[in-house]
């Protein structure tokens, strides 16, 4: 076994523990006892006891976390009706006997979700949701009552993703909240929500979205399949989802899209793709997803075609600036100067006459400085943040072309690189691109552009190797017979009253999505 | 362990197929101008190439093949901002074979990916085999592009390398920046080394501007007349213009004349594309060229009383344009006809383009039959622009 197979190789173990698993008992103190013996020392955990009708006779206890559980709602609506209310109605002495726990079920508690478990573990695992356990005496079952209740950070803009145009809403940290801004913009019976717990401590909530007549049917069996496999202690963020079922881990190409908006979830969603909300993060997944789904942001569809089409062969000017700048910038001033106008090849060389460094050495300090410097402004306090992106770029840069440890024209291909890489509006695609950017400036040093076109060669080989939940990565650029159609929404985006099809990988049932049913002049006089 | 090998052999065809001659930008000479003179022990002023001579071995092979040419290279000194020039000389047989020779003295890597101009001393071009090396030297080398300037000139070319212009102090520069400027001039020919040897090859004749140095510019005006690889002589300014003419490689011919009742007045031409036709008399081959014009005058006479708004005037000074044009065009075929007896007007060209079995009969005598065959010019000059009149 090599060490690479030790370190990254598959390790399929199959050890399948079984939960262990308590019938709830009739007896209230014998419940009572294996909860707290298995919340013991869990100080959170609220144990309410109390006696239901006017004598005082049955006993009931409720449990919850503090600061989970929403007081109000126990307060108002069960304690009280249980409490006071059961105590004001002339109870029925026999009937109520045998049927204590109908009564509050369907008469007394007014409250709106409430369910019944079996086992002692599965209410111990909703107490740890934040929702309450009511256990009544002389009855088999645990009373669930949904009281999940805490503070969260409310609806705000989202911030990687922000828009001149388009809906301000983002997405929060609470799956509920969640799928509702989602469900608000597809009202159709057909959107399935198919709920998940994921991580065998955090029982993490993750919630998969589809429109079950639109969907890719393949991939959506393939993500349950994967998403059952996944077996870890807990799912903190959508990351960990993202990374456990994604492809190809080796790629530096995030072959997964995420995204903080509602209305970018909801149109891939009508593009028959699948959205995985995970519980505790604003960031949802969106599978099977392209490299050209990478490229497009939520505008795009908002504004008027012709600027649409604009700004995307922009971005995608951006990303090849963003990966090939310095390297060609190398293989051009070290082994193939003849490809440069006379004049500017001579004015690049005066201004390196004073360079100590050879040019490779070069992009790679100012590379690495600018990556420090980017990492840097993430942790800055806001703002500081602005006064370091000025000081450590015009400063640190003039004064180290003053200094002579780089040359201008570095310092220029440097910023370009850096600018070009925020065109692009995936963040994860862009972070992707800056790896391979150092791959090629190392191959480019060695190589010359004879290099650069062998990384190219590599990259698409890998890029067209890839594949997201069995759709091409560069679909639909490879694909031109069967999915021609798709083209329309790429490099350019046609205009909207043309775009007549559904993404050729969506259910092939349901290509169609519009018809165009306008006057062929809105104008024309009658 | 077939993948370790699979991957081992990828890399080694990748790596020993790499471009390994990394040199830094600033390590590179950036040659931008080549004088290439016969060499001869004599010259003077070669302070550098002295450097060769002072050597024992290099005295001793002064006059083996090794010695054959003084090359003059010139190139920017980055140092300086204004753009000053260093010119170094060295000996040596060949353009490509000089630079390793120059390695020894210079702390750069000689590069001639930026090479704009090269200077052949007529002397070089006298002698076929000479010229023909230089010129292969020049189309072989991978680096040097086609639109590189090939000019010759009766003085040293090193002098000319030597000259620094004080519009453009990078000499190499300066002359590549003149024959850009060729559509305002039609005084020399192309000297694009494309050109050059693209009629060469299909001919072995070619016209190469001549260039002539002063003390801060150069001239580029006039041509050497090359026929089998070989250097056969000078064509003034005027004649060069005007063959210019003929073969329709001028936008603006100016500098033309006409005497109207005693005043002369000049006359700037925008000649179309000529004509060329075949006239087959019984006795002799008869070539017409047609060469219609647009002129501007600009200038008459001040108070005139024959304004240019008369029609008639405008008529008369046309014909008198004409005639004049014809008569200087038709000296200038007798010379190339006589004294040269080359065919650089192309009209071996056009019989091969468009009459080619005659072109057959005619191929290997084509030599002899050149000067003896008549060629007619007819001009139309037509007057379109009279610039303002009070």
């Amino acid at each position: 076994m090599s060490l690479w197979e030790k370190l990254f190789g598959k390790k399929n173990e199959n050890q399948n523990i079984k939960l262990q698993e308590t019938k709830v008992d009739k007896n209230l103190d014998k419940n009572l006892e294996s909860i707290k013996n298995m919340l013991v020392d869990c100080d959170d955990i609220v144990y309410r006891e109390f006696k239901i009708g006017t004598d005082e006779s049955y006993r009931a206890t409720l449990i919850y976390i503090d600061g989970m559980a929403d007081k109000d709602l126990l307060n108002d609506y069960v304690l009280k009706n249980s409490m006071v209310s059961s105590r004001i109605t002339p109870p029925n002495e026999k009937f109520i006997k045998k049927e204590l726990s109908n009564i509050l079920k369907d008469k007394t508690l007014t409250i709106t979700e409430m369910k019944e478990v079996e086992t002692i573990e599965q209410g111990v695992l909703d107490i740890l949701s934040g929702d309450t356990v009511l256990i009544l005496d002389n009855y088999e079952k645990l009373i669930i009552i949904a009281s999940k209740g805490w503070d969260g950070r409310s609806i705000s803009q989202p911030e990687t993703e922000s828009v001149i145009r388009g809906p301000r809403e983002g997405f929060v940290e609470s799956l509920r909240v969640n799928t509702a801004l989602v469900r608000r913009r597809i009202r159709d019976h057909k959107l399935k929500l198919k709920g998940y717990k994921i991580g065998k401590r955090s029982q993490s909530d993750v919630c998969v979205m589809y429109i079950e007549d639109i969907v890719n049917q393949d991939a959506l069996k393939e993500l349950n399949k994967r998403l059952m496999a996944i077996d870890i202690d807990a799912i903190i963020d959508s990351g960990y989802i993202e990374q456990l079922i994604e492809d190809n881990w080796r790629s530096p190409f995030p072959q997964i899209q995420i995204t903080e908006r509602p209305d970018v979830a909801s149109a891939a969603l009508y593009e028959g793709k699948i959205t995985i909300i995970v519980d505790n993060s604003p960031f949802v997944l969106i599978v099977p997803s392209t490299l050209n789904a990478m490229m497009q942001s939520a505008e795009d569809y908002y504004e008027r075609w012709g600027i649409a089409t604009f700004i995307r062969i922009l971005r995608y000017i951006g990303a090849v600036i963003s990966l090939y700048a310095p390297a060609l910038y190398i293989a051009i001033t070290s082994f193939h100067p003849q490809m440069l106008p006379s004049k500017l090849s001579m004015s690049i060389a005066a201004n390196r006459a004073g360079v100590p460094f050879p040019s490779v050495i070069e992009a790679i300090i100012m590379e690495i400085t600018l990556e420090i410097l980017r990492e840097a402004g993430i942790r800055l306090p806001g703002p500081i943040g602005a006064t370091i992106g000025i000081v450590g770029g015009l400063v640190v840069g003039q004064a180290a072309v003053e200094a002579g440890i780089v040359g201008p024209i570095m310092v220029i291909i440097v910023a370009i690189t850096a600018i070009s890489s925020f065109a692009i509006p995936s963040y994860s695609m862009a972070i992707g691109l800056r790896l391979l950017r150092f791959l090629l400036i190392i191959i480019s040093a060695i190589l010359g552009l004879y290099g650069i076109m062998l990384g190219t060669i590599v990259i698409l080989i890998h890029l067209c190797s890839l594949k997201s939940f069995g759709v091409p990565y560069l679909s639909p650029y490879t694909a031109y017979i069967t999915q021609h159609t798709d083209l329309k929404d790429t490099f350019f985006k046609a205009p909207l009253p043309s775009m007549h099809n559904r993404d050729t990988t969506a259910n092939k049932n349901q290509s169609k999505r519009m018809q165009d049913l306008r006057d062929e002049d809105f104008n024309k006089e009658e | 362990m077939y993948k370790r090998k699979a991957i081992f052999l990828l890399l080694i065809s990748f790596l020993l197929t790499g471009c390994w001659d990394k040199v830094e930008i600033e390590d590179r000479a950036h040659i931008n101008a080549v004088g290439i003179d016969k060499y001869s022990s004599s010259a003077e002023d070669d302070k550098v190439a002295d450097i060769d001579e002072q050597t024992k071995e290099a005295k001793e092979a002064k006059d083996t093949e090794r010695n054959k040419y003084t090359f003059t290279f010139s190139f920017p000194d980055e140092t300086k901002k204004e753009g000053a020039d260093i010119t170094i000389a060295t000996v040596g047989d060949a353009l490509y074979s000089v630079s390793r020779i120059m390695a020894d003295r210079t702390n750069k890597e000689i590069f001639l990916g930026h090479l704009r101009t090269v200077i052949i001393d007529v002397d070089v071009a006298k002698d076929s085999k000479s010229f023909r090396e230089i010129l292969d030297g020049i189309e072989n080398n991978e680096l040097l592009s086609r639109r590189v300037v090939l000019a010759m000139t009766d003085d040293s070319a090193g002098d000319i390398i030597k000259v620094k212009p004080t519009m453009q102090p990078r000499v190499g520069q300066f002359i590549a920046e003149l024959f850009r400027r060729r559509d305002r001039t039609p005084r020399a020919p192309s000297g694009s080394v494309g050109d050059i040897l693209k009629d060469l090859h299909e001919t072995g004749n070619a016209l190469i501007p001549r260039i002539t140095a002063g003390k801060t510019d150069v001239k580029v005006a006039g041509a050497g007349i090359i026929s089998d690889y070989q250097f056969k002589g000078w064509l003034g300014e005027i004649e060069t213009a005007l063959l210019m003419l003929l073969k329709g490689e001028t936008r603006i011919l100016g500098g033309m004349r006409v005497d109207y009742k005693g005043y002369s007045i000049p006359i700037d031409m925008r000649p179309k594309k000529p004509k060329m036709s075949l006239i087959d008399d019984e006795s002799n081959m008869k070539i017409l060229i047609e060469i219609e014009a647009e002129a501007d005058v600009k200038q008459t006479y001040f108070e005139s009383k024959e304004d240019m708004l008369k029609a008639e005037v405008i008529k008369e000074v046309e014909e008198l344009a004409n005639r004049e044009i014809k008569k200087r065009t038709e000296e200038t075929i007798h010379k190339i006809q006589k004294e040269f007896g080359v065919d650089v007007i192309g009209v071996d060209r056009f019989l091969r383009q468009r009459h080619y079995s005659l072109w057959k009969s005619l191929e290997k005598d084509w030599r002899d039959i050149f000067p003896n065959i008549d060629i007619e010019v007819k001009m139309d000059v037509k007057i379109r622009r009279i610039g303002l009149i009070r």
